[in-house]
C-alpha cells in the first residue's frame, strides 16, 4: 500500500533505526484505527497520520530517551515538517530510482540488491564478493550517492520538461 | 550544507553506530541546515525504495469502479434492406444482461501488450496488462514498456518483467525499440546483460543458453560480470555461450519479430476465426471478387452470403502489406449489401482507419433509410462514434 511505504519511511525519518521505526510505526498505526472515525476526508489521511507518527515518536523519546540515542524535539519537529511535503513526491522518487539504477554497475548493483533488497549484514556481503566491510561500505555509500544525484537530475529534467 | 560530513554522518547512523558526539552533530546540523534535512530524508527515502526492491518494483494505485460491458440491442426491429460503408463482422449473439458496476483492482502496468494476442501466455493475465513477474508464451507478443520501450517476443519464450527498465530473457527471441524515455533499458541474458543506448537491437536466447545479440540501428553496451562492458555498434551481432563473446559476420533481421509480423500474424489467427463462425452473418476481408472486381466477398456463413457491391472506394493496402482493404476516399464511396433477416440483436466489429474527418457525422454502417427504427453507425467530427436508433 502507497500510504504505508509512505508512512513506514516517516517513521523511519524520525528515528532513523529500523527497530525503533517499526516500533513506532506498529502503535501508530493502533492509534489510527481506533481514531479513524475521527478523520473526516481521506484527502487528510496521510497529513492526519504523519500527526500521530510525531506524537508516537514524542513517547518513544520520553519512554527510552535515557536508553537509546534519540534526535531532539527541535530536531523531530524540524524533519517533521519537512518530511511531509518529501513523502508526497514518493512516487516519482521511485520511478527516477527503476531509471537510475540501471546506470548502476552489475557489481554495485548486486551488493545494493543483497544490502537492501535482501538485508545482508555488510560482513557477509564482503565475503561473498571476496572484499574488506570496508570496501562494502564504501561501494554502498557512493552508489547511494551515485543514486541520489542522478534521481536530483531526472527529477530537475522532469519538471523542466513539463514546465 | 556540509555535504560530505552530513553524508559520512548519515552513513554511522543508518549502521547504527552513531558516537554521542556525531549523534549530537547530526541533530544540530538536521535542526539547523535545510539543505542537510532534505539530504537526509531524501537518503532515507531512497533506501526505502531500495528495500522494497526497486530492482522489481510495482505500483499500486487506489481501486476504481469501471462501467459494465453492455451489449446493445435493436427490440423488435428488422434490420434489413441496404446497409451503407463498409462492416467487417456482423454476428448473431444473445443480449447481454447488464450487471453491476465491477470493481476491479489493478497495479499501475510495467508493460501491456499492444500487438499479438495475451491468450495461452503462462502468467499472463488476461487484460494484456504486465506488473512484475514471469510470463511464458509459445507464440508472438508485442509489449509496450511504461517508458516508451516496446519489445516484439517470439516464443517459445521464457522472460521476467522486473521493472519499466529490465527484463530478462531466459528462452527465445526479442527486438528491443528503445526511445529517448526507455534509454538504458536492460535484458538480462543467462551471463550477461544488454544495455541499450538508443538503439533498436535483437537477441535471443536458444535452450541451451547460447545467445546472440544483432544490432540494428544506434548501439548497445554489453555487460558481463568481471568484465570491462563492451560498445556494440550498428550493423554488427555477436554470439555468446556464456564463456565469450564472438564476432558474427552480419546482422540478420529477418531472425527477429517485428511488430507489423505480430500484427498480422494475430490477424490471421482471427480470419480464421470469424471465418468458421457459424454465426457471422457478414465477413468482409475486404478482398475484391476475381471474377467480378465490384464484388467485395462476403465470408459470413450465416445469413443469404451474398457480396457487398463496391461504389467507389478503390483496393489498397491494409494495416500490413499482405491484407487488402478499401479506401473510402470520396463523398459518396460504399459498399451497399443486404441483410434480408430480421434479428433483434447483432454485434458489429471492424477496424477503421480515419485520416481525416471533415463531415460533421461520418456513416461507418448504417441503413439507408431514416424510418423510424432504422440503425445508424456514424463517426463525428471529434472522431466520437455515434449508435443508436432513428425515433
Amino acid at each position: 500500500m502507497a500510504s504505508e511505504r509512505r508512512l513506514r519511511n516517516f517513521a523511519k525519518i524520525l528515528v532513523y533505526e529500523a527497530n525503533d521505526a517499526d516500533e513506532v510505526f506498529q502503535e501508530a498505526a493502533v492509534t489510527m484505527l481506533e481514531k479513524f472515525d475521527s478523520l473526516t476526508t481521506d484527502r487528510d489521511f496521510v497529513r492526519w497520520s504523519c500527526k500521530i507518527i510525531v506524537f508516537k515518536v514524542m513517547e518513544l523519546r520520553r519512554r527510552k530517551g535515557r536508553e537509546r540515542r534519540r534526535f531532539s524535539d527541535r530536531t523531530v519537529e524540524a524533519l517533521a515538517g519537512h518530511a511531509e511535503e518529501l513523502i508526497s513526491s514518493m512516487s516519482d522518487r521511485s520511478l527516477a530510482l527503476e531509471n537510475c539504477i540501471q546506470h548502476i554497475s552489475p557489481t554495485n548493483r548486486s551488493m545494493l540488491i543483497e544490502r537492501y533488497e535482501h538485508g545482508k549484514e555488510v560482513d557477509l556481503i564482503a565475503e561473498q564478493f571476496t572484499t574488506s566491510s570496508q570496501a562494502v561500505y564504501r561501494s554502498l555509500s557512493r552508489s547511494r550517492k551515485a543514486l541520489h544525484d542522478c534521481i536530483s537530475v531526472f527529477l530537475a529534467n522532469r519538471r523542466r520538461s513539463n514546465a | 550544507m556540509h555535504d560530505s560530513e552530513i553524508r559520512n554522518l548519515i552513513d554511522v547512523a543508518l549502521d547504527g553506530t552513531l558516537s554521542p558526539k556525531q549523534l549530537a552533530r547530526l541533530d544540530e546540523l538536521l535542526a539547523t541546515d535545510d539543505d542537510a534535512r532534505k539530504y537526509y530524508i531524501e537518503e532515507i527515502i531512497l533506501i526505502g525504495d531500495l528495500e522494497r526492491s526497486a530492482f522489481s518494483v510495482t505500483y499500486s494505485k487506489p481501486r476504481v469502479a469501471v462501467p459494465p460491458v453492455k451489449a446493445w440491442t435493436i427490440g423488435g426491429i428488422a434490420v434489413l434492406s441496404v446497409l451503407t460503408m463498409f462492416i467487417t463482422v456482423v454476428q448473431l449473439l444473445p443480449v447481454k444482461e447488464s450487471g453491476n458496476p465491477t470493481r476491479v483492482v489493478f497495479q499501475e502496468p510495467i508493460a501491456r501488450i499492444i500487438g499479438g494476442s495475451s491468450a495461452g501466455i503462462v502468467g499472463m493475465p488476461s487484460d494484456g496488462i504486465l506488473n512484475a513477474g514471469h510470463y511464458e508464451l509459445e507464440g508472438s507478443i508485442c509489449l509496450l514498456f511504461r517508458n516508451g520501450a516496446s519489445v516484439e517476443i517470439t516464443g517459445p519464450a521464457k522472460f521476467d518483467v522486473k521493472n519499466s527498465l529490465l527484463m530478462e530473457l531466459q528462452l527465445g527471441s526479442a527486438r528491443v525499440h528503445a526511445p529517448e524515455s526507455a534509454k538504458g533499458f536492460l535484458v538480462a541474458i543467462p551471463g550477461m546483460e544488454v544495455r541499450d543506448i538508443g538503439t533498436e537491437f535483437g537477441i535471443s536466447v536458444a535452450e541451451d543458453r547460447s545467445a546472440e545479440v544483432h544490432v540494428f540501428l544506434g548501439s548497445v553496451e554489453l555487460l558481463c560480470s568481471g568484465a570491462e562492458p563492451r560498445l556494440l555498434e550498428e550493423g554488427n551481432a555477436i554470439s555468446w555461450e556464456g564463456k565469450g563473446i564472438r564476432s558474427m559476420s552480419q546482422v540478420d533481421d529477418s531472425k527477429f519479430p517485428t511488430r507489423s509480423s505480430i500484427g498480422y500474424q494475430k490477424w490471421q489467427t482471427s480470419f480464421q476465426r470469424w471465418q468458421s463462425d457459424p454465426s457471422a452473418v457478414v465477413f468482409f476481408d475486404f478482398k475484391i471478387d476475381a471474377d467480378n472486381p465490384t464484388h467485395v466477398i462476403n465470408l459470413g456463413k450465416a445469413g443469404d452470403q451474398s457480396h457487398g457491391v463496391i461504389e467507389g472506394p478503390v483496393q489498397v493496402s491494409g494495416r500490413w502489406p499482405e491484407k487488402p482493404a478499401l479506401l473510402f476516399d470520396k463523398g459518396n464511396d460504399r459498399i451497399q449489401l443486404n441483410v434480408p433477416d430480421e434479428y433483434q440483436s447483432f454485434t458489429l466489429s471492424t477496424w477503421i482507419c480515419a485520416t481525416r474527418r471533415t463531415e460533421l457525422s461520418q456513416a461507418v454502417f448504417m441503413t439507408l433509410g431514416d424510418e423510424r427504427g432504422e440503425h445508424h453507425l456514424q463517426i463525428g467530427r471529434a472522431g466520437k462514434a455515434k449508435n443508436g436508433l432513428i425515433n
